[in-house]
């Protein structure tokens, strides 16, 4: 279902620097040398392959790379060297409120952020009232969005998000949203989406929610495969390391 | 030489077996596109929601921006230009197309950079933004050719079968501002000074276009007519006045010419675009 070959991702770090036209003309000037040095690796030699309908953790630490390597899934980023094979419809979770325009209404942004990620409109028809009951938002669907809270707003992102059953869902970390009910009815919402032979790549800081739910765990660090197997191994000895 | 033979007919099964593999792989480009065909829709929607949210007069103003922008030039100088017949209109045409080509490329200049929020979030074809604000301004485009035409009707210009012809100098105006709108858009993810060069590049671009004055001698020195007429700008102005204003045909030249700088511009963007996108997502 996924296959990761060798994935490097490099980043210059000069790169995206250089904005005005004044600092490109100094920046020439720079000796090239300095600017060699400036280099990061976000993820070195990482190998691994899902199959189909598993549910794959990823956990490390900040700036391990885990979100790197979703965006290499997901096709944002191109990885500087190795390959990423996928089958199927992959929808990204990698932020909640993908093309959200806070001027318009709960259903023109339905309509909006759903084409983006991909949905046609026949589909997005069917599935408005579904969104809105799930998101409890029937009282507000002709307000701009601009006047909501933030917890309206995003429940409105993650029944978006979650709509549809992709063949691969990429998750980063959105099951703190709202209040403790609809944290509720969100995780439920994930345990079906996973139940329903979706693959899923799932990252958290959760080390509990990877271990309930996911069959295999990788562990980044720096940039580096540092374990991949069973979840509740890969965990517990995640969790050690953190102690130490 | 049969083994040659041979070697030439393996060769040219090869490039006919590439040749396939191309044109199967475009064949996939244009299916992926229609797929994204709904998002471009809902952001041109979008953009048309959004811009007159909260007017009074709405989609209107459409309309009342370039009759206004007229009526104020024309009194400053309908006296300097006594030599142009019908100057009102004149200038009116000059407007409704400059006017769009300005407004469309400082929209998809900053289309890409605007959006860095949704490129680093899902993989979409990023030339859809710049595309999108074509498009969106296009509606714009059309509400002030109709405020033209209305007013032409009022102003001595009246409608004949000539008028077929337009579409085809919007259309070329469209592919050459997209083209525009792409190198744009493009180079300001790498460089933020460019939207600042490009609204001093505007102004010398408007005044070099005869939008104000017309092309004669008496207005403009003889040896500079001929580089004045190399401008894209005045190619589709000049067609589209000779249409509306002269009722005339314009000649098979004339034809060619907006047609070839439509695509000349639209492929340089193509490369521009296609040769610098992968990068887009570390400037953000």
């Amino acid at each position: 279902m996924i296959q990761v070959e060798q994935v490097s991702m490099e980043f210059n770090l000069n790169r995206g620097k250089v904005r005005s036209l004044k600092e490109w003309l100094f920046a020439k000037v720079e000796d090239e040398k300095k600017r060699k040095k400036e280099r990061f690796l976000a993820l070195s030699n990482v190998t691994f392959s899902i199959e189909k309908g598993e549910i794959f953790g990823v956990i490390g630490k900040n700036g391990a790379g885990k979100s790197t390597l979703l965006k290499v899934l997901a096709g944002i980023m191109k990885p500087t060297c190795g390959s990423v094979k996928t089958k199927g419809t992959i929808a990204p979770m990698i932020e909640l409120g993908t093309g959200f325009d806070f001027e318009l209404s709960p259903i023109e942004n339905i309509y909006l952020s759903g084409s983006i990620l991909g949905y046609d409109k026949k589909f997005l028809d069917e599935k408005i009232p579904e969104i809105l009951s799930f998101s409890e938002l029937w009282d507000f669907k002709d307000n701009p969005v601009k006047y909501f809270s933030s917890g309206m707003v995003a429940r409105l992102a993650f029944s978006v998000s979650t709509l549809v059953v992709p063949d691969i869902l990429i998750v980063d970390e959105i099951l703190s949203v709202g209040d403790i009910d609809f944290q509720k009815k969100s995780y439920q919402r994930m345990l079906e989406l996973m139940g329903s032979g979706t693959t899923v790549v799932y990252v958290s800081h959760n080390i509990e929610s990877l271990q309930n739910l996911c069959s295999r765990v990788l562990w980044l660090e720096h940039g580096k495969m540092k374990q991949i197997g069973d979840a509740k191994e890969v965990c517990s000895n995640y969790k050690n390391n953190k102690e130490e | 030489m049969v083994y040659i033979l041979k070697r030439q007919q393996k060769e040219k099964l090869f490039i006919s077996q590439k040749g396939i593999g191309v044109t199967l792989n475009y064949i996939k480009k244009i299916v992926s596109l229609k797929k994204y065909k709904f998002m471009l829709l809902q952001l041109v929607k979008r953009d048309f929601k959004v811009r007159y949210r909260g007017s009074f007069l709405g989609i209107l103003w459409s309309v009342l921006n370039p009759l206004l922008n007229m009526l104020v030039l024309s009194f400053v100088f309908s006296r300097v230009f006594k030599a142009v017949d019908n100057y009102k209109m004149y200038l009116l045409s000059g407007l409704v197309i400059f006017n769009y080509f300005s407004e469309a490329s400082n929209l998809a200049l900053s289309s890409v950079v605007n959006n860095f929020g949704l490129l680093t979030k899902v993989y979409f074809p990023k030339f859809i933004l710049p595309i999108s604000k074509i498009i969106s301004s296009a509606i714009n485009l059309f509400m002030s050719v109709l405020a033209f035409f209305i007013l032409g009707h009022f102003m001595d210009v009246h409608f004949w079968w000539g008028y077929l012809f337009l579409p085809y100098i919007l259309l070329c105006l469209m592919i050459f501002t997209i083209g525009i709108g792409m190198i744009l858009s493009a180079l300001q993810v790498f460089m933020r000074d460019i939207q600042y060069l490009y609204g001093i590049l505007l102004t010398i671009w408007m005044y070099a276009t005869p939008i104000l004055y017309p092309l004669t001698t008496d207005v403009i020195p003889e040896s500079m007519i001929p580089v004045l007429q190399q401008n894209p700008l005045f190619l589709f102005i000049d067609f589209f006045r000779k249409v509306t204003l002269y009722s005339s045909i314009p000649s098979a030249m004339d034809f060619l010419r907006c047609a070839t700088a439509g695509l000349i511009s639209l492929l340089l963007g193509l490369v521009v675009f296609k040769k610098t996108q992968d990068n887009f997502i570390y400037y953000t």
